[in-house]
């Protein structure tokens, strides 16, 4: 921290003042903070399986669990990292740069106070392909880790290769043009197409994603509390290592959809639940976009993305959407008889020319454009109030669970008859009043 | 034989009760217009949603008739409660309930009286806002499901437990005033709580929340009292109730159901004991 002292008596014009606050200003308190109160910490490094893809997470020893999915591999990685505060946000943070030394010992896991596994250090990594994570995705232990890690190594270096060449070829086939645009042929305007040579093909993203090989206790348990501690080589306990792990599962499996009106479909609705029914108006186009998603409890689940997490509650529950789903047709239902069967398409989204805003969506073709928008149905509403179901069937024409939803058209311009109806118990209790004066005065009069 | 007799004569005069004041009540335009209040707010409710659809083309919703029908039982049974509150405590103000209590009416037959006189004006308001309902779903093409008329089905014990609720602060409180004063300030402090539960909870998740923010302490008070006043609260029952119905549910509904129907019941049966403690002169 930086520390300016002004001896009493010692004069200070304005120059030299405006020359202290800006030299106080420039110096960033929060950096020299954080350099500053860093302590060597032991903590773990989580890697957990989110129901779809492998995040991270630190759990410092502020933290008294880690939240974990059940019956998955998971890794809990032992290290003694620098640990500081950061006001910003007023959370832990590691700085695995300064500092990430694995501590060697055998995890120890209590249910209970009894003593149900010794888990030891094992070599892992995660590896998936982008284009395909789902299928993909691999948490590789052991000797499969190293072999994993090699394979990624050498698709690399042939990838690196690959461009080098790229470049090299695309350099020539630069110098190549340049060469004929400067020839007397081009002068003479003799130059025909043919006389070009053919551009170099550019080199397809390298699409494997790979962490290098770690070590780490790999974890994969069933739905329960537990207690870790760490057992180091000389028999003694780790401080800090003892925890709660809370290991949960899934609540319920189901289907979410981005509703995307064809005239806003950058801002999508999102429908996750079975009985949600999609209200829409006469003659819209609407698109379904398709997702697997999965019910938990939200504060075990943001817990386990974040283990300082402060705004989850233990009495919520959290839809999570995972991946599009693939391989499903769309069944339009009017009462039980199916009227339509909906491919999954691709659609791109198409800027207008000129200066006015927008845009159209058409059906994506393969031969124009090398990715579409978006995947989805495609739902064109007629100009009459309708009413139908949806759902999602898959290869073997079995319904996937969840993906129910009603689609109807809503007549907007009646609101105000509603607004009739609503007074007419009024207008049905000035009669009864009426009614009643009445009867009070016949008996008057008969009196 | 004697016993059955007294039970006989206890029922006439629950009958009497009941019919003399779901009489006065109804010959009197105070529910109609209140109705009609509960369901221009409901109104307002659909109205925005079409509003909504209108512009945004699209909405998602679980059923969009359960927030009109909540708001019109909501009303319509504090309206319910309040009355039957006054109707107690007016009759002790006026000392007519000291010269019923020495005819064949005791303390159970005055209040059981006029607890069904008053759900049975709310089956009355109910039956209007399963008219707008059905209106609504044909005029505005709506959808309406089974899981719409379950709800109906536990609105009316809750206006029961809300109408329990009032006969026992009459009870309590002596003068009409009094009475009126502890059952409104009883329910805004429980319909308050759940309130700003719901806006400190929407607060921290959007403001990136800290360890030592100050609102988290607020925000983990609030939701220990909010969920002591979920099974106090009748709305609050009726809320989860509706959840129970949106998410197919069917335990929690009855769960929810049952613990309505004892609320009624610890209710009802606590404004006897007490009436009969305090006696009719107070």
């Amino acid at each position: 921290m930086l520390k300016v002292r002004i001896k009493k008596g010692i004069p200070t014009n304005k120059f030299l003042q405006m020359l202290i606050v800006l030299v106080i200003l420039s110096v960033n308190p929060m950096t020299a903070f954080a350099q500053e109160d860093r302590v060597e910490e032991f903590v773990y490094g989580v890697t957990f399986f989110d129901g779809f893809l492998y995040g991270n997470a630190v759990s410092p020893p502020n933290t008294d669990a880690i939240y974990l999915i059940a019956d998955v591999d998971n890794v809990i990685a032992p290290r003694v990292t620098l640990i500081y505060y950061w006001p910003l946000t007023n959370r832990y943070m590691a700085d695995w740069e300064s500092k990430n030394q694995l501590v060697i010992g055998g995890l120890e896991i209590l249910d209970g106070n009894k003593l149900i596994a010794t888990i030891e250090l094992n070599k892992y990594l995660v590896q998936y392909d982008s284009e395909n994570p789902l299928e993909t995705l691999k948490l590789h232990v052991g000797e499969d880790a190293e072999a994993a890690y090699s394979y990624f190594k050498e698709l690399q270096a042939q990838y690196q290769n690959e461009v080098q060449a790229y470049h090299v070829a695309q350099q020539a086939y630069r110098d190549k043009v340049s060469e004929l645009l400067e020839s007397d042929a081009a002068k003479q305007g003799e130059l025909t197409e043919e006389d070009f040579p053919n551009p170099p093909q550019s080199v397809p993203p390298m699409t494997l994603h790979s962490q290098t090989v770690a070590e780490g206790f790999v974890v994969s348990l069933p739905e329960g509390t537990y207690h870790i501690r760490m057992r180091l080589p000389n028999g003694s306990i780790q401080p800090d290592s003892e925890k709660r792990i809370v290991v949960f599962s899934k609540l319920q499996e189901g289907s979410s959809y981005n509703v995307v009106p064809e005239s806003r479909w950058t801002k999508p609705e999102q429908s996750d639940f079975e009985d949600n029914a999609i209200f829409t108006i006469a003659g819209a186009i609407i698109y379904l976009t398709p997702f697997r998603q999965g019910k938990y409890n939200e504060y075990y689940y943001r817990h386990m993305e974040d283990p300082q997490d402060q705004s989850s509650r233990i009495d919520r529950n959290i839809w999570v959407s995972f991946e599009p789903l693939e391989n499903v047709t769309l069944e339009v239902k009017q009462g039980k008889k199916v009227i339509e069967q909906l491919p999954l398409r691709g659609f791109v989204v198409q800027q207008l020319s000129g200066s006015a805003k927008g845009y159209q969506v058409v059906t994506f073709n393969p031969e124009t454009r090398d990715k579409p928008s978006f995947e989805g149905y495609q739902i064109e509403l007629g100009n009459s109030l309708s009413g139908f179901e949806v759902q999602l069937i898959d290869e073997n024409n079995s319904i996937i669970r969840g993906s129910q939803r009603s689609i109807r058209t809503l007549n907007t311009n009646r609101a105000w008859i509603m607004y009739l109806i609503a007074t007419l118990p009024f207008f049905a209790g000035i009669g009864i009043s009426l009614e009643r004066l009445r009867k009070i005065r016949r008996i008057m009069l008969g009196e | 034989m004697i016993n059955q007799n007294a039970w006989y004569q206890r029922w006439n005069a629950i009958k009497v009760i009941r019919g003399r004041y779901s009489q006065v009540t109804l010959e009197h335009l105070g529910i109609y217009v209140t109705i009609a209040i509960a369901l221009v707010m409901s109104t307002l409710a659909i109205h925005n949603t079409l509003r909504f659809t209108e512009r945004n083309v699209v909405f998602v919703a679980r059923q969009p008739l359960f927030l009109p029908i909540f708001i019109c039982t909501v009303l319509v049974s504090l309206y319910l409660g309040a009355i039957a509150s006054v109707s107690v405590s007016r009759e002790r103000d006026r000392k007519t309930l000291e010269a019923l209590m020495y005819g064949p009416v005791d303390e159970s037959a005055f209040l059981l009286g006029i607890f069904l006189a008053h759900v049975q004006i709310f089956l009355v308001a109910l039956a209007f806002l399963f008219i707008w309902s059905n209106l609504a779903v044909w005029l505005l093409n709506l959808g309406i499901s089974l899981e719409v008329y379950s709800v109906f089905f536990v609105s009316v014990v809750m206006a029961s437990a809300i109408v329990a609720f009032g006969l026992l602060t009459a009870v309590w409180g002596d003068k009409t005033r009094t009475a009126l004063v502890i059952f409104i300030l009883i329910l805004l402090f429980l319909t308050g709580v759940q309130i700003a539960d719901q806006i400190v909870s929407n607060m921290v998740v959007s403001s990136n929340p800290t360890s030592n923010d100050p609102i988290l302490i607020i925000r983990n008070a609030l939701a220990i009292v909010t969920r002591l006043v979920q099974w106090l609260s009748p709305y609050a029952q009726l809320i989860q109730a509706m959840d129970a119905v949106a998410n197919q549910s069917w335990i929690g509904f009855i769960t929810n159901l049952g613990v309505l129907v004892i609320q009624t019941f610890v209710l009802l049966f606590g404004s006897v004991k007490l009436l009969t403690i305090k006696g009719a002169r107070g």
